[in-house]
């Protein structure tokens, strides 16, 4: 069973998606963790996310979403399961997301993820990117 | 041996009395209000658990007065209603509301006394089942919306919202088909599966992976949107935007609004102003254009989804093109200035590179699409005014003279029409446009503007 983890980044977009330095990784709970101008917000996702972990799935996507962010983008190419729960919660959190006018991204879903979504016949309900040229245009500016 | 029911929903929900969620900063938003709790298929909504098998981290919480109840009322789930505070005895601050909401995941690891019995029990209602694989938890059979209902876990797949989309519900967003019994108000976005409105989109945006009815149409400020993946039927349509990857009926006039059409376009009233664009056919019944000249276009021959997408694409590049261009010149001003544009000018360039390339790969997608403009035709039974302005793929014509009773195709690669609009021996299908010609309908004349 692989652990749970989330951890958002502060730092330049694309060296942030790029780098593996765990020196610039911190705390998913870190209130300022986001872009250096604050709009954009990149959470890296990974391992397991069953029906134990989904309190702290909850609070970690709840904390993301603050007044000046305007785009979220969650990296699942480190994912290796997502129960239906999971993806529950995903689901009011995109509601929650474009409720407020912001844009949530789930980016490069690894195999596990893109499967589950598909078997349930949600994938559609999300907007999915593979590729940071496809992320670059939902930049804000 | 005490039983505890876990819950992943909140049992206390109630749309009736609803409150903007706070986020994480502090800040809250009035459009969106948590209106529906979403599940899917397979998804846990409650697990039953030996008490003693709770692991450690778990904590009770504050445990209401203590009532007297009798072993048979110990057993049965407590519904919702007797625990949670009626409206009137409420003490109406947001921080009291707020617990059925944020608190809710915040206290996900503590018991709450109201679901600790005595025996076990498991208050399944529609669409709920047990788990074949861990009998002990209660999910969702299929994707809906999952609230108490006297007593039992219920998962709907329809939500009916049966009041208007407004600050009272804010807006929403569900995995399954919606229906409106009133308004969606300017400025609040509605997302379904299927999605029926008995009111007016008035202003607002809906969007459906399946199709859309507006009974009472739409009206409104250029906002208004409506996006569907299937046939969509309104009752009217005025100042709106219309996207539908199928076909389009309007039951009564279409007025100065922007239509892209997947499939076909029937308007059963009369089209003017605007533009149209369709990939099939396009009827109108009683009128396109008007006397006074208003422009009316109608495009065919391409796919209407391609050309809007090359549309936002232009869109994108002009602004991004202006941002490069303002922050080029306040980097001139000096070194300071410089230094605060550098990053802003580096996102400019690169997005407008991306914006290249996609522009490049939908243009090429977009005329492969035009050779296929031959099966196409504008028909209109009723009147045609001058001025209306037609195009079928590449070919282009501008009304000059009032007709009646008329189809517009393309012939040897211009625009040609014939009389009468409708004949008996047609083989015609709306849904996909094919039609061909009758060889006893006059093909008559280019039309040349």
């Amino acid at each position: 069973m692989n652990p749970f983890a989330h951890k958002t980044f502060i730092g330049d977009f694309f060296d942030v998606l790029n780098s593996t330095d765990e020196e610039h990784q911190t705390d998913a709970l870190f209130p300022s963790g986001c872009t250096k101008r604050r709009e954009a917000v990149i959470s890296i996702l990974s391992g397991d996310f069953g029906i134990k972990n989904l309190p702290d799935l909850t609070v970690s996507l709840d904390a993301l979403l603050t007044s000046l962010v305007r785009l979220i983008v969650l990296d699942l190419s480190q994912v290796t399961e997502l129960c239906p729960n999971a993806v529950g919660t995903l689901i009011n959190y995109q509601a929650s997301v474009e409720g407020r006018g912001k844009r949530l991204i789930l980016f490069r879903p690894s195999s596990a993820a893109a499967k589950t979504l598909a078997e349930l016949n949600i994938a559609h309900m999300f907007e999915i990117r593979q590729t940071e040229q496809d992320l670059l245009l939902a930049l804000p500016d | 041996m005490p039983y505890y029911l876990q819950h992943y929903f909140m049992p206390d929900f109630n749309h009736k009395h609803l409150r903007p969620v706070v986020m994480a900063d502090g800040a809250v938003n009035a459009h969106y209000l948590g209106y529906v709790q979403n599940v899917v298929a397979g998804q846990v909504l409650a697990e039953l658990r030996h008490i003693e098998s709770i692991p450690e981290g778990f904590t009770a919480q504050d445990a209401p007065p203590e009532e007297e109840t009798t072993q048979a009322e110990a057993n049965i789930p407590l519904p919702v209603e007797k625990g949670f505070p009626s409206p009137e005895n409420a003490d109406g601050t947001a921080a009291s509301e707020d617990k059925s909401h944020r608190a809710f995941h915040m206290n996900m690891r503590k018991m709450d006394p109201r679901f600790i019995y005595n025996n076990p029990v498991f208050p399944q209602g529609p669409n709920c089942g047990r788990d074949p694989q861990n009998p002990n938890r209660i999910i969702a059979l299929c994707n809906g919306y999952c609230f108490y209902h006297q007593g039992l876990i219920t998962v709907k797949k329809l939500l009916n919202v049966r009041q208007d989309v407004n600050f009272r519900t804010g807006n929403i967003m569900f995995v399954g088909d919606i229906v409106v019994h009133g308004d969606v108000f300017p400025g609040f976005s509605l997302s379904g599966g299927n999605v029926m409105i008995k009111g007016r989109i008035d202003g607002g945006v809906v969007k459906a992976r399946g199709g859309v009815i507006a009974e009472s149409g739409v009206k409104g400020a250029p906002t208004a949107t409506v996006r569907a993946g299937g046939t969509t039927r309104l009752s009217y349509c005025e100042k709106a935007r219309i996207i539908t990857q199928g076909n389009l009926v309007i039951d009564g006039p279409c007025l100065h609004s922007d239509l892209f059409v997947g499939g076909s376009l029937i308007i059963k009233g009369r089209l003017q102003g605007g533009t149209a664009h369709a990939n099939g056919l396009v009827y109108v019944k009683e009128q396109v254009g008007d006397v006074q000249g208003a422009t009316t276009r109608i495009s065919l021959g391409y796919n209407p989804l391609d050309f809007l997408h090359l549309q936002e694409l232009n869109e994108l590049y002009e602004e991004q093109s202006q941002k490069l261009q303002y922050h080029t010149n306040k980097a001139r001003k000096g070194p300071l200035f410089a230094e605060e544009s550098a990053p802003f000018l580096e996102l400019a360039s690169r997005k407008i590179a991306v914006i290249k390339e996609m522009q490049h790969a939908a243009w090429r997608r977009f005329t492969a699409d035009m050779r296929k403009a031959g099966r196409n035709r504008v028909v209109v039974p009723g009147k045609v005014y001058p001025g209306v302005e037609i195009s079928i793929g590449r070919a282009y014509t501008k009304i000059i003279d009032e007709q009646r009773d008329v189809f517009y195709c393309l012939h040897e690669d211009e625009i040609a029409h014939g009389f009468p609009a409708l004949a008996k021996d047609y083989a015609f299908s709306p849904s996909d446009g094919e039609s061909a010609p009758s060889e006893n309908a006059p093909l008559k004349g280019r039309n040349k503007s």
